[in-house]
């Protein structure tokens, strides 16, 4: 027996790894920084790629004047080419308490490791951050830094504490760079989070929201009158005849889920509903393909 | 006042609502489910607080239903009740109308009119709210109390139960006596007259209390027999005059059938209607003793069936024996004359036969002492009055004389001239004789000169003059009147005329006809109601199975939605 190549992480198997090496972040518009990276920039840059012809000025550089044009014309016109720029990916992980139900943030931090893997390859420079400690990694870029972005992701435990709209302001206090925010999260908080993703937007960044509930969320198997224990804030709510709340609550969710779509979309961003039973395959290869998440 | 409560201090159990109410809230166990986040679920139940305000009372609703059971368990224990016909009535007596009229049937295989009384009774004995009390009194013609004034319902219902119906007439006033009586010694302010008002329409008494007249509905058609009676005729067979009666306008026929000792002996077929009845004659043989029965057979549905049978007792025929002693010649003349009558003894000297005779016509205080059914005494006054009257010398003519009087009949007193002189004893009256059961039946202008008394199978008259000391024996008056004492004398032993005996022989019976009020007297009377006489109405059942219902509801409620 040969042998197995060993696992990289303990998060997927080498199979997802080696797919995603293939894959980038589709990002919906281009906001980039200054630094040359390899995603192309709107404004006029240094790069093989020719963009267009502007009067020539004196002053400019006589290497980008077209020659063959100025034999027809009789007059310099100055090429211009497309500027290559960086694009932060920042993912922002929800280790509130609230997501340490049914495997919810076991999904979040594959998915979180899985997005640092493509802005990597990518030559894209990454960030991660930890809402409730507000640790954070990077910004790191190439491959070299693959296996620290793995470590770092391991050692995340759900421990609590910092709701998502506070560890966002932390985040954009410590955080520098435009591009792409990931925020992976369950969002169920009370606050109004419009507010942190017009603050995420204004910094440049594009909101990239992926909602991840348990099936419990989805379909509560309650009935008769009970007491529900908040597992953030351990505040109890009675409910009494809770079957009949049942529509209603359904009701509320996808309003929630339409609302933080909406957030989302305005903002240059995208937005995913998941269930944390779903596989990471199908969310990854599947249906942020399809929806043009990564391509 | 519609209604009210008997014990409306139970409404202070309603505090038990406080208690459970507490109980329910502090007992209401939640299962505790830990979840993610409240975030939305709080916006759902502020949504649904806002929206539906029912879905509060929904999540209460076992509490409401809770609440409901304790004030009607409250509620049936005050003890409402609707009143009803009566005012506040706390004993009620209760006359039930048993007479012949009671068992006629409403149609073929229907309830009898007792059967229709007792319905109604045991539904007023089952509703007897508490502090009432009912006596019953069953009424023919006597009456007959069956209870004390209870409120125990069994006794009731079995006193109800033993109601049979008598072959009787019905007079109510016995009944009603029986309540004044009562009256004395409770106070009763209703009685409550249950019959099929076959009854006397004039009621002699003066009352302390109302009396509520329910009125029960007439039985069917009915066609019975109203009179029996016999008659020797002079051939010596009997003649049965027979009258037959029915209750309706329509005519309506029947089978009539003559048995002689329960011998076919003749049978005839016989129309009859309301309006007219029948009377027919049957003749029977009457050398020997026999029971002769009158059975009717109606053609269609007959509603009384005690009226369809009446029998009565033919004695055979015999002579009859008249002890008149020999110096009474002028009355031995005549009864010699009249067949069928033995004069005794054959030969004066003869001694009285030690068993008696039929008749005894003397003029001696002593021959009394002869066992007679009819002693006519003649010239003394009897043991019995002589306190009363005297004999004395003087001539006296007869002022007045009962025309009706058996030995009376057809026989013409006036202008006899009467040589004795009875003589009324100072400070006597009529009254006098009829307290020592003598009755005057002819009258002198001094004082009584013919008496009678009767007796149940025997008679005594008393002439206090001496016949023979008057133009009497010359009248023709005198032949009658002894064959008038003869007669007297055959209609006590039952040899010349009988009436029936056995059946119910009423024509108000057999007619069912119903009266629509009863007068009581000159002020007062008492309209029929056929409606329901009811005693205020205990409405704590009603609540008690409401009760029972509410719980079922939750129980239902309760596992649905724990289901």
């Amino acid at each position: 027996m040969t042998g197995d190549k060993p696992q990289l992480t303990t998060l997927f198997p080498n199979g997802v790894l080696q797919r995603l090496e293939r894959l980038r972040i589709q990002g919906r518009t281009r906001r980039t920084n200054r630094g040359r990276g390899e995603h192309l920039a709107a404004k006029g840059g240094t790069s093989t790629e020719f963009c267009d012809y502007r009067d020539y000025s004196p002053g400019d550089d006589t290497r980008f004047v077209d020659w063959n044009i100025f034999a027809r014309l009789h007059r310099p016109y100055l090429k211009q080419f497309h500027r290559e720029e960086e694009r932060h990916i920042v993912v922002l992980l929800d280790t509130s308490q609230s997501m340490a139900f049914e495997g919810k943030f076991e999904l979040a931090a594959r998915l979180a490791a899985s997005f640092g893997i493509m802005a990597l390859y990518n030559q894209e420079p990454a960030s991660l951050f930890v809402s409730s400690t507000a640790e954070r990694l990077g910004p790191c870029r190439g491959r070299a830094s693959l296996s620290r972005l793995l470590s770092f992701v391991e050692d995340v435990k759900a421990e609590g504490g910092r709701p998502v709209e506070d560890a966002i302001d932390v985040l954009l206090r410590r955080h520098r760079g435009r591009g792409i925010a990931v925020v992976l999260s369950d969002f169920l908080t009370f606050s109004d989070l419009t507010r942190s993703f017009n603050a995420i937007h204004a910094a440049g960044l594009d909101v990239f929201g992926v909602q991840i509930l348990a099936p419990s969320e989805i379909a509560p198997p309650v009935s008769g009158d009970m007491r529900l224990i908040d597992s953030e804030t351990t505040d109890a709510l009675d409910v009494s005849g809770i079957a009949g709340l049942l529509e209603l609550y359904e009701s509320y969710r996808t309003s929630f889920e339409s609302t933080l779509n909406d957030a989302c979309v305005r903002r240059a961003g995208r937005f995913l509903s998941v269930q944390s039973d779903s596989s990471l395959d199908w969310i990854l290869f599947d249906l942020m393909r399809r929806q043009g998440w990564i391509a | 006042m519609l209604g009210g409560f008997i014990t409306p201090m139970a409404a202070l159990l309603g505090l038990l609502v406080l208690p459970l109410v507490a109980v329910y809230f502090l007992k209401l166990k939640r299962p505790r489910l830990q979840i993610p986040s409240l975030a939305l679920w709080r916006s759902v139940l502020q949504d649904q607080r806002v929206n539906s305000p029912f879905q509060r009372f929904k999540r209460n609703i076992l509490l409401f239903l809770q609440i409901l059971l304790l004030l009607l368990l409250v509620f049936a224990a005050m003890q409402p009740f609707w009143r009803g016909h009566s005012d506040s009535v706390s004993r009620l007596p209760v006359l039930v109308d048993v007479s012949a009229s009671m068992a006629a049937l409403s149609g073929p295989g229907g309830a009898s009119r007792l059967d229709e009384a007792r319905r109604r009774l045991l539904a007023l004995a089952d509703d007897l709210p508490r502090g009432q009390e009912i006596c019953l009194i069953s009424f023919g013609r006597t009456a007959r109390r069956l209870t004390d004034f209870t409120d125990n319902r069994q006794i009731l219902r079995e006193a109800i139960a033993r109601l049979t119906v008598t072959d009787e007439t019905s007079d109510v006033e016995d009944a009603i006596r029986m309540v004044q009586a009562l009256a004395r010694r409770d106070r009763i302010d209703e009685v409550l007259l249950l019959s099929d008002g076959n009854l006397p329409a004039r009621v002699n008494a003066d009352l302390s209390f109302r009396i509520r007249y329910l009125r029960i509905e007439q039985g069917g058609p009915n066609i019975g027999i109203t009179a029996l009676g016999a008659q020797r005729s002079s051939d010596g067979a009997w003649e049965l005059l027979v009258e037959v009666e029915s209750s309706t306008a329509a005519e309506s026929g029947a089978n009539v059938v003559l048995l002689r000792n329960d011998e076919r002996v003749a049978e005839d077929h016989v129309n009859v209607a309301a309006t007219h009845g029948r009377r027919f004659l049957l003749r029977v043989d009457g050398s020997e003793p026999a029971t002769a029965k009158v059975v009717l057979s109606p053609d269609g549905f007959d509603s009384l069936a005690s009226d369809n049978q009446a029998s009565i007792r033919l004695p055979a025929q015999r002579v009859l024996s008249a002890y008149v002693p020999h110096r009474l010649h002028t009355f031995r003349k005549v009864l010699k004359g009249i067949s069928g009558v033995a004069v005794l003894p054959e030969k004066e000297g003869d001694a009285a036969a030690g068993d008696g005779y039929d008749l005894l016509i003397t003029d001696r205080e002593t021959d009394l002492a002869i066992p007679a059914v009819t002693v006519l005494s003649l010239g003394f006054v009897p043991p019995a009055l002589q306190t009363l009257a005297t004999i004395q010398q003087g001539q006296t003519q007869v002022v007045d004389w009962r025309r009706d009087a058996p030995l009376l009949q057809h026989v013409e007193l006036g202008d006899l001239v009467i040589l004795d002189q009875p003589r009324t004893a100072t400070g006597v009256t009529e009254s006098d004789f009829e307290n020592a059961g003598y009755e005057v039946i002819a009258q002198g202008n001094a004082g009584p000169l013919i008496l009678q008394q009767r007796q149940d199978k025997a008679l005594r008259l008393a002439v206090l003059f001496n016949p023979d000391r008057s133009t009497l024996p010359y009248r023709v008056g005198f032949p009658i009147l002894a064959a008038n004492v003869v007669r007297a004398t055959l209609d006590i032993q039952g040899l010349a005329e009988v009436h029936g005996a056995g059946g119910l022989l009423s024509a108000s019976e057999t007619s069912l006809a119903s009266v629509e009020e009863l007068e009581l007297n000159e002020k007062l009377t008492v309209t029929a109601s056929d409606k329901d006489f009811r005693t205020d109405r205990a409405l704590w059942r009603m609540l008690a199975t409401l009760a029972l219902l509410v719980c079922l509801v939750e129980w239902w409620y309760f596992t649905r939605r724990n289901g």
